[in-house]
């Protein structure tokens, strides 16, 4: 009798407390009052238990990121002696690896995870993203863009997907060869420019990589208008009502337009790294390209030291990606300690001289970096200006549709 | 022994389980898993949508197409080389032990491996063009060619060696006496290859053409890195499918895929029974 | 003018000599058998000749023509293979038609021929069969078919019959011979069965390590042999060492024999063990006052005859005793008998073993 009064008792204390704890938080392994952390009592409540916790585990989606998170970890096991496991991850497999954990009720094998910034939506609707406020709480993330500080590409996330890196799609053109006055300013001036030199530029096919298809969805930003123009950028479609949109609607047709034209005298490529295979082989003079690979590529001088990069008038997409912590991580302290270091000033400045990775933080920019690399990035005339926000889903559905209605006619 | 065991009817199951069993785990129970999934919406509700896509998308259709051809073609080359290479590698001739040794490399190289070398090196712009660029020569367009060149030439010089492996002891497992006899009823060397020596090899160069076959028509890495953008197979189309999180369409791809392998292998069994028929009923000594 | 003219082929491989400068005619309607170890270059001499070997020197004329520059199938030649070489994938039919179609033959002649080839083959009924639904004698006949269909200048056999049991191979034996009468076929036949040659062939070549040593009749090559190793090879043999002056010899032992040749000084006889008499307690024995006794060591039991193993003096001879009603046993004292006329050999080497045989006989 005795029981069941007791276990009655703690069913109605847990009915009562559990709505409380989750409008705050999905976290299911905390060690710590993860809802008394402000940004100022941040490291005091923090640094304790991610010590107690002693390691943490990291994944990187991103092949191209694996010396910029070797050098975090550098800095972070020098700072607090916690050991940072880390794996380099294909991004789809590792969703569908964290949907599934999720889903059975598992500890996550990750911590913190480097994900692809357009994840977003898949990840918080199976309950992956662990609900924590980090760019409310994070003491680094006091100079954050207050837009992406609560949305990512028009999705609400509440703080608990904050983007760390940001890229930015751009037109790359050999200056050897392409004086500045050809320099393209427009999607216009892209398609006179290109059917003057035929073969001479290069279009990632949007299937292929994101520069392809960033670029087609800025096309279709500018050209499309009104009611059209809206639907394009109502970011509350799934990717399912993108596609049907995209596929049947005749708003795009000056797109495809544009796209039929465009490959008649560009190269399609098979992907970012191809396109910028041909820029070094001279095939190509210019091409659609992510300005963060070009900083990678000129690295290893796999493209030519003349290479320069710009955006076309209304703008290009630029996208991110972002860190967050699994709902199910069992290193929640040590988790919020690594992204916050992520996102110091300092390694922040070090990821955009080095990586040509923009930064989200407001007090980060291209003149704080030197002379000779600021030539390889998008000068500022142009950057953050022209800058517009992805949306991914109707990026991939334009894409299929450009494939149906263009390139397999 | 129980009585039971002594039961042909039971005894009969019981002994074919071991080899049926198998098949029905691992080769059945996937394929049925992967057929039911094709019919299914997100919801578990029955659908042909997913078929309907193939069959009404240009880009699915045309990668069934391509497919096909990446699997045809590729094949046909290979077998046009390797059969000639294997006659060759039958004699002796100066250096022919390193040459034996040295044609196989290309089995040890991955597929991926293989596009990023033809990326590499023969891309426009790429080592040989140029090399050969000073003296006023340049490569054709081998990467990324609406005929899917690059990707040919990549299946075959990774396929060469394995087929011309496989005929190889095909031919050698024909007795001499026999080729002898042939000549001494007065064929020719020529007449003798194709009168006798390649009915008694069919068995093994239909292996290596079935073989191969399956294997360029299911590759993704090459078509992938190699291909044109414009015409990806379905194996290319499938991974972007998968990365899209659209089981339900990769299986219904995979299915229609493997159908249509099926159908190839029909078609060359029909093509070739009679020279292979001939051979499955006699008994090479 | 002989049918087939072989004159000094050899073969080398490399430095080593696999065939010693060869010659041999074979005439018109000839079944010569060419018999000799493995290894003595029988079968190689036959590829050269069939063409699907090539010689490294001399020349070879059919019918007068010479063919060693012709590829095989322009030689006018058929052969049957030890291993039979039925084309696997081919009926009985097709087998014996594939030889016919590559000479283009007409439609009709080959019907003629294939059906002929079938009833002296006995293997009308088993047209439509596959060679591997056939016994290994009914493949013998459709290789040897399928060889005479050709009707050939010359048939080549390479050891036609050692994959059949021994029953088989004596009825085939026969079988074959027959045949080579009745379509009048020109026959080279190699074998390693000193029997089988015997019983079939017109003459023997006798090879060995690469060299012709003797040819001749099978009678005689068994009674008169020139060369040991002819001697021993044929059948069995004592060989023995004698000191010859004109047509008498001595015996190791004393005893004399009347020799077929003379000879003067040391020289070796061949003594067939059937040739010599034995006779156990004959007063002769005594009589003939022989220096030394001989005493039976050893008997085997054959049936038709006993193989006596018999001591004189340092000396173990072979002697052969048909019928008789009791045998001799071991341990008894016998008298020895030989023939007159002993066959005197040419060569003096000691060991008829020797891998490197005697003189290259001369061409026929």
């Amino acid at each position: 009798m005795f029981r069941t009064i007791l276990a009655a008792t703690i069913v109605t204390l847990t009915a009562s407390t559990a709505p409380c704890l989750a409008a705050e938080s999905n976290m299911k392994n905390l060690t710590f009052d993860l809802s008394s952390v402000t940004r100022d009592n941040f490291y005091e409540v923090v640094v304790p238990a991610a010590k107690a916790e002693g390691s943490v585990t990291m994944y990187n989606f991103a092949g191209s990121f694996g010396d910029t998170w070797q050098e975090l970890i550098r800095r972070f096991e020098a700072k607090y002696g916690i050991k940072v496991s880390y794996s380099d991850v294909k991004g789809d497999q590792a969703n569908q690896q964290l949907i599934a954990v999720q889903s059975a009720g598992q500890d996550s094998p990750v911590d913190v995870y480097f994900a692809g910034g357009g994840g977003y939506p898949l990840l918080s609707s199976k309950g992956v993203v662990g609900k924590i406020a980090l760019t409310k709480i994070l003491p680094n993330m006091d100079h954050y863009d207050p837009v992406l500080s609560d949305t990512v590409f028009g999705k609400p996330h509440g703080g608990s997907f904050p983007l760390v890196h940001l890229n930015q799609t751009a037109i790359g053109y050999d200056s050897a060869t392409v004086t500045p006055a050809e320099v393209p300013k427009s999607f216009q001036d892209l398609l006179a420019w290109a059917e003057k030199n035929p073969k001479r530029l290069g279009v990632t096919s949007p299937a292929k990589g994101g520069s392809g298809s960033g670029f087609l969805y800025s096309l279709a930003l500018d050209l499309l208008t009104g009611d059209c123009k809206a639907k394009l950028t109502d970011t509350n479609q799934t990717l399912d009502e993108a596609e049907t949109w995209a596929m049947d609607s005749e708003c795009l047709d000056p797109v495809w337009d544009y796209y039929r034209r465009l490959l008649a005298v560009a190269e399609l490529t098979n992907g970012n790294a191809d396109t910028l295979n041909l820029i070094n082989n001279r095939q190509l003079a210019m091409g659609t390209v992510w300005e963060d690979q070009v900083m990678t590529f000129l690295g290893t001088k796999q493209v030519p030291d003349t290479i320069r990069l710009t955006l076309l008038e209304k703008g290009q997409v630029g996208s991110g990606d972002a860190m967050f912590v699994p709902a199910n991580a069992t290193h929640v302290a040590s988790a919020l300690l690594l992204i916050d270091m992520a996102m110091s000033k300092d390694f922040q400045l070090w990821k955009l001289e080095n990586k040509a990775s923009r930064s989200p933080r407001t007090d980060v920019s291209t003149d704080q970096v030197p002379a000779e690399t600021q030539v390889h990035m998008l000068p500022s005339s142009v950057y953050p200006r022209l800058s517009v926000t992805a949306f991914w889903d109707m990026a991939t559905a334009l894409s299929e549709a450009l494939d149906e209605k263009v390139i397999n006619q | 022994m129980p009585a039971s065991l002594r039961d042909r009817r039971l005894l009969l199951p019981l002994l074919l389980a071991p080899g049926v069993g198998y098949l029905l785990l691992f080769f059945g129970g996937p394929l049925a898993a992967a057929f039911i999934g094709s019919l299914r919406l997100e919801d578990g509700s029955f659908t042909l949508t997913w078929y309907i896509r193939i069959f009404t998308r240009p880009s699915m259709l045309r990668g069934l197409g391509t497919s096909i051809y990446y699997g045809v073609a590729p094949v046909i080359v290979s077998l046009l080389v390797s059969v000639p290479l294997s006659l060759a590698i039958r004699r002796h001739f100066p250096g022919r032990k390193l040459f034996s040794g040295l044609y196989k490399l290309p089995l040890a190289v991955p597929g991926i491996i293989v596009g990023l070398m033809i990326i590499v090196v023969f891309e426009r712009g790429g080592f040989i063009d140029r090399a050969v660029a000073p003296l006023g020569f340049g490569l054709p367009k081998l990467v990324r060619d609406d005929w899917g060149v690059g990707v040919i030439l990549a299946s075959v010089w990774k396929q060469i060696p394995f087929m011309t492996l496989i005929i190889t002891s095909a031919f050698a497992a024909i007795p001499e006496d026999i080729r002898s006899a042939s000549r001494t009823l007065g064929a020719s060397r020529l007449t003798t290859f194709l009168r006798v020596e390649v009915p008694l090899a069919m068995p093994g160069i239909t292996a290596a053409v079935l073989l191969t076959f399956i294997g360029s028509m299911g590759s993704y890495a090459i078509p992938d890195i190699v291909g044109p953008p414009t015409a990806r197979p379905l194996s290319v189309l499938m991974v972007a499918e998968f990365n899209q999180g659209r089981f339900p369409q990769v299986f219904a791809m995979g299915m229609v895929l493997s159908a249509f392998a099926v159908a190839v292998l029909v078609a060359y069994y029909s093509l070739t029974s009679r020279i292979g028929d001939a051979h499955g009923r006699g008994d090479a000594r | 003018m002989s049918m087939l003219e072989i004159t000094d082929i050899t073969k080398d491989y490399g430095a080593s000599r696999a065939l010693h400068p060869v010659s041999l005619c074979v005439e018109q309607g000839e079944f010569v058998t060419i018999l000799g170890p493995s290894g003595c270059g029988k079968s190689s001499l036959l590829r050269i000749v069939m063409g699907i070997s090539e010689q490294s020197g001399g020349e070879i004329r059919l019918a007068g023509k010479r063919i060693d520059m012709l590829p095989p199938e322009r030689r006018d030649i058929a052969m049957v293979f030890q291993s039979y070489a039925l084309f696997p994938h081919m009926t009985v039919e097709q087998n014996l038609r594939f030889g016919l179609r590559m000479k283009n033959v007409p439609k009709a002649e080959q019907q003629t021929r294939i059906a002929h080839a079938l009833d002296i083959c006995t293997l009308s009924g088993l047209t439509s069969r596959m060679p591997r639904q056939l016994s290994g004698g009914q493949q013998q006949r459709v290789a040897l078919a399928r060889a005479i269909v050709m009707q050939p200048n010359l048939l080549l056999f390479d050891e036609p019959l050692s994959n059949l049991d021994a029953k088989l191979r004596d009825t085939l034996r026969h079988e074959l011979v027959a045949l080579h009468r009745r379509i009048g076929a020109t026959s080279v036949y190699v074998t390693h069965d000193q029997a089988e040659a015997m019983a079939m062939s017109d003459r023997i070549v006798v090879m060995n390590a690469g060299r012709v040593i003797e040819i001749g009749t099978p009678l005689e090559l068994y009674r008169s042999p020139k060369q040991a190793f002819t001697a021993g090879f044929l059948g069995q043999t004592n060989l023995l060492a004698v000191t010859a002056s004109g047509r008498r010899a001595q015996l190791p032992w004393g005893q004399t024999v009347d020799l077929a040749t003379e000879a003067i000084g040391p020289a070796r006889i061949s003594v067939r063990p059937e040739s010599i008499g034995i006779h156990p307690d004959d007063p002769r024995t005594r009589d003939t006052g022989l220096s030394a006794p001989a005493t039976v060591t050893g008997v085997s039991f054959m049936g038709a005859s006993a193989l006596y193993t018999v001591s004189i003096g340092d000396t173990l001879l072979k002697v052969s005793h048909a019928g008789g009603d009791a045998l001799i046993e071991p341990g008894r004292t016998v008298a020895l008998t030989f023939p007159s006329r002993l066959p005197v050999l040419e060569d003096r080497g000691e060991d008829r073993g020797r891998e490197d045989g005697g003189h290259a006989a001369e061409a026929a």
